[in-house]
């Protein structure tokens, strides 16, 4: 918690979008030999004598790999669809059935708007129109803060007006790429209850309703957030989040939630968080693996497991500082030396 | 990111996609600057609404896809399993009566159902169907794809051939001309004027006509690109990306680098700047390419002039894109069970007299939305279920309205205002699909023709083809005699957009054009042949 905190001052976006990272790595991998093919479900790894020879897609049509498979698919996914239960034990399927993936869903509206927001606190400090992420409440007190995530493990939503602790952000003021001359885009984040709770006619009216208690909070703090300043709406709630299957069925932004027991060598759990699995050269990683929202750490460790059993490149590697490939072993490593440093003297 | 390139194209649509996929092809080193953080431009497929509906933003039917070279030429069937679908009944207009009238693929049951209507017209139809084939085929689809003559000297070689005869005279017509000698009864000459003009020509104005014929033999090919014409987009990338092309997108440009009456690269408004020995390559409208990108003082103060003549449309569209619990079912088709499954159906046009009131309307600049208000609607799942969950359904409102809605585009730009315009359409689709009450729209996301405005910069005034279908500015002289087929007065500075012939829509006819003239101009080999409909059109004496 106080190393992420640690991290705020230097939290940023990509420039043009979050999509520009996407294009890039396609870009390269295009450039590279990389085939990509859209609109292409899996169903199944193929698997003999124990080993990953290919994929099934939804279609029946097979496709074999000479090498491995890595799958980015979430852990419920991975085990009981891409695998199949009949692989695992008892002890592993019962905790991939039992992570939690309730808390971590996000309400993520971006409204299109004529003017930014002017916020009365400009008045205390200019800086604030332009904050990257900035919490509105009803006052000071974090015990709002506390209480939103409180009425969230209740699974109650919403929460009274009080405890909405929306965090927002108006990107195009200074990336102007964000919104045509003239006009700008203001988004927020919010704890939104998770998609299993709730009908899809009970979701398409909270979408409706947590737009109207967001201007309405929005606009206490900036008069011109009104829904005259507003242009149009993307309405992201858990349920829309369902659009990715891997990340069902509650919408987890996250996949699953990053609760203690389910985050470092215990992500997703320990028997799958070295990234192998019991099928040899099918590998696993995604957002339910360590670390997520960290711009791909998950898939950079994956690929350092692959390196090892595969004798592949490894480029971080220094002579006398060599890694365990276990990262339950690095983790003991990493407290051991914490305690040895905590132990010196100032 | 390399420095220096060979092309560098400005814009990341169909046609800049288009010449960059030759030239990369070709050896050459391209560089594609786009604006946006998507590529595609029009070709867009989009979730707007809800979690797997898919929505086809701004392009769709993909008119010319039979006659286009890229298809083939980029082997994009092949490669990338872009696939079409042809729904079979291609144009439904059901009337309130619970009549309707179908224009099929297939040519007996389209003169059946207008023989309901009127019998000589289902005769006229059927002589008109080969006489507008044979127009096509042999002249306007091939020409499409070669480069345009000056009008004059194009016109005397017609005069040769009958069927250059014909397109002579048809082009002299108004489309209200051509539709009411063809056809005699409103509702059949309603919906023929309907699919002649609803791209952009005006009904009452002659000189472009050489377009009704084109359209109308078109209406029966119109088509869906098989999960969304998006993958078209992705496919040009892919293509482009494996012969060595480079991409930067959310890029902003401040200038074209010119010395010397030469372009000779782009520079970024960050600072960046990139040369390009061989060509720059403009796809995005004529005044941000000339007036804000080369700048007025590297201009000739006619040409100047020129570009600051050039007429915006004369009306953009306003869409509503819908996710449905299901799809629609239309009173007509108890008559006709075919309606069901039409791919675009006419409402609120039921005689000639509202529809060229609706018209009125645009040109008079009155801002308004004519009344009675009718449209063209499209549900896409229907026919290509990818684009909807399963039992679900998508659709597609598509109105012709005005740029500034009471005098002020502005006016477009608030949610409340899109909420009213949402309610009218959906009461107009459930005139005729009495089952779509409000209820079955579980989501619904508008774009209005300020909205096209802000998303797409070359679109002014919501121009969806970069400007209008006037005869002023169409063929040899789009944009204008100082820039015919690509050239423009700055050396080495080309236009390949929808600014240029042979105009817009997706026909990739700028894009291929434009490879043409570059790789001509350069002594770049083309690795592309002739189309085949090219050579059978010359071996008939077409002047192409």
């Amino acid at each position: 918690m106080i190393g992420s905190s640690a991290c705020l001052p230097n939290i940023s976006f990509a420039r043009g979008g979050t999509h520009q990272v996407a294009h890039a790595a396609h870009k390269i991998l295009v450039r590279d030999g990389c085939k990509f093919f859209t609109h292409c479900e899996v169903e199944k790894v193929i698997i003999e004598n124990g080993a990953a020879k290919g994929i099934r897609l939804a279609d029946g049509s097979e496709i074999k790999a000479r090498k491995l498979v890595v799958s980015t698919l979430s852990p419920h996914q991975l085990v009981f669809d891409l695998i199949g239960r009949e692989h695992f034990s008892y002890n592993v399927s019962r905790r991939v059935e039992l992570l939690n993936s309730t808390f971590a869903c996000l309400m993520w509206y971006s409204f299109a708007i004529r003017e930014a927001p002017k916020y009365e606190a400009a008045a205390f400090n200019p800086d604030i129109n332009e904050c990257f992420w900035l919490g509105l409440a009803e006052d000071a007190d974090p015990e709002h803060i506390a209480r939103e995530c409180l009425w969230s493990r209740l699974g109650k939503w919403p929460p009274p007006i009080e405890d909405y602790c929306p965090v927002v952000w108006s990107h195009s003021l200074v990336d102007p790429s964000f919104a045509p001359p003239g006009y700008h885009v203001a988004s927020n984040e919010q704890i939104g209850p998770p998609a299993t709770a709730y009908t899809e006619s009970e979701w398409l009216e909270i979408k409706k309703k947590y737009a109207e208690d967001l201007i309405s909070i929005w606009q206490k703090h900036a008069p011109n957030m009104n829904w005259d300043n507003v242009i149009g709406c993307d309405y992201n709630t858990p349920y829309d989040a369902l659009r990715t299957m891997n990340r069902a069925p509650n919408g987890n932004m996250n996949v699953i939630d990053h609760d203690p027991w389910q985050f470092f060598e215990n992500r997703p759990i320990p028997e799958l968080a070295n990234h192998r699995t019991p099928v040899k050269n099918l590998y696993a990683t995604g957002a339910g693996w360590h670390m997520p929202t960290s711009g791909s750490s998950e898939a950079y460790n994956c690929y350092k497991i692959i390196a090892k059993d595969m004798g592949l490149p490894k480029p971080w590697q220094e002579p006398g500082k060599e890694e365990p490939d276990s990262l339950v072993e690095q983790v003991n490593l990493l407290f051991k030396k914490m305690h040895v440093e905590l132990k010196k003297k100032p | 990111m390399a420095q220096n390139y060979d092309v560098i194209i400005i814009g990341g649509g169909p046609n800049g996609l288009t010449t960059a996929c030759y030239l990369s092809k070709a050896g050459q080193k391209v560089l594609l600057l786009e604006k946006r953080y998507e590529l595609g431009g029009g070709l867009a497929t989009e979730e707007i609404t809800l979690p797997d509906y898919f929505h086809n933003t701004h392009a769709i039917y993909h008119l010319m896809a039979d006659y286009a070279p890229p298809i083939k030429d980029f082997e994009l069937a092949k490669r990338y399993d872009i696939e079409y679908i042809h729904p079979e009944l291609e144009w439904a207009m059901p009337l309130s009566d619970g009549n309707s009238l179908c224009i099929y693929r297939d040519l007996e049951k389209t003169c059946q159902s207008i023989a309901k209507f009127s019998k000589k017209d289902a005769k006229s139809y059927r002589e008109m169907s080969q006489r507008f084939f044979n127009i096509v085929n042999d002249f306007i689809g091939p020409a499409t794809y070669c480069a345009a003559m000056p009008p004059l000297d194009q016109v005397l070689e017609l005069e040769k051939t009958a069927v250059g005869k014909d397109i002579n005279k048809l082009t002299e017509q108004t489309p209200e001309e051509i539709v009411n000698e063809l056809f005699e009864n409103d509702v059949v000459r309603t919906l023929m004027l309907y699919i002649a003009c609803h791209w952009g020509l005006q009904y009452d104005a002659s000189g472009v006509s050489y377009m009704v014929p084109l359209l109308i033999n078109r209406a029966t090919n119109y088509r869906l690109v098989k999960g969304g014409s998006h993958r078209l987009s992705n496919a040009l990338t892919k293509f482009m990306l494996e012969y060595g092309g480079e991409i930067i997108t959310s890029a902003q440009i401040k200038r074209i680098i010119v010395e010397g009456g030469t372009a000779k690269g782009v520079e970024l408004v960050n600072g960046t700047k990139y040369m390009a020995n061989k060509a720059v390559v403009s796809t995005i409208d004529t005044h941000q390419t000339f007036l804000k990108f080369v700048g007025e003082d590297n201009l000739d103060s006619t040409f100047v002039e020129k570009v600051k003549a050039w007429m915006w449309e004369h009306w953009s569209l306003c869409h509503l894109h819908m996710a449905m619990e299901e799809p629609p079912q239309f009173t007509a088709a108890a008559k006709n069970p075919d309606i069901n499954n039409a791919f675009i159906y006419v409402l609120g046009f039921e005689n000639s007299k509202d529809l060229k009131k609706a018209w009125d309307s645009m040109i008079s600049g009155d801002g308004k939305i004519p009344q009675p208000e009718g449209f063209n609607c499209c549900f896409p799942s229907v026919h290509d279920p990818y684009q909807a969950p399963p039992g679900r359904c998508s659709g597609l409102i598509s109105q012709m309205a005005p740029y500034k809605l009471n005098g002020d585009k502005e006016k477009w730009l608030r949610m409340k205002l899109k909420e009213e315009r949402a309610e009218k359409q959906l009461a107009v689709l459930q005139k005729y699909a009495p089952n779509m009450t409000k209820d079955k729209v579980l989501w619904w996301n508008m774009t209005t023709p300020a909205d096209i405005e802000n998303k797409f910069v070359n679109m002014v005034e919501g121009s969806i083809k970069q400007g209008a279908y006037d005869s002023t500015q169409m063929g040899y002289w789009r944009p204008n005699d100082d820039c015919p087929n690509h050239r423009t007065p700055i050396t080495n500075l080309y236009l390949g957009g929808a600014s240029s012939y042979p105009g817009g829509l997706v026909t990739f006819g700028a894009g291929y054009g434009t490879a043409n003239v570059v790789a001509d101009d350069q002594g770049i080999k083309k690795w592309w042949p002739v189309p085949e409909h090219v050579t059978a059109a010359r071996a008939k004496g077409m002047p192409l």
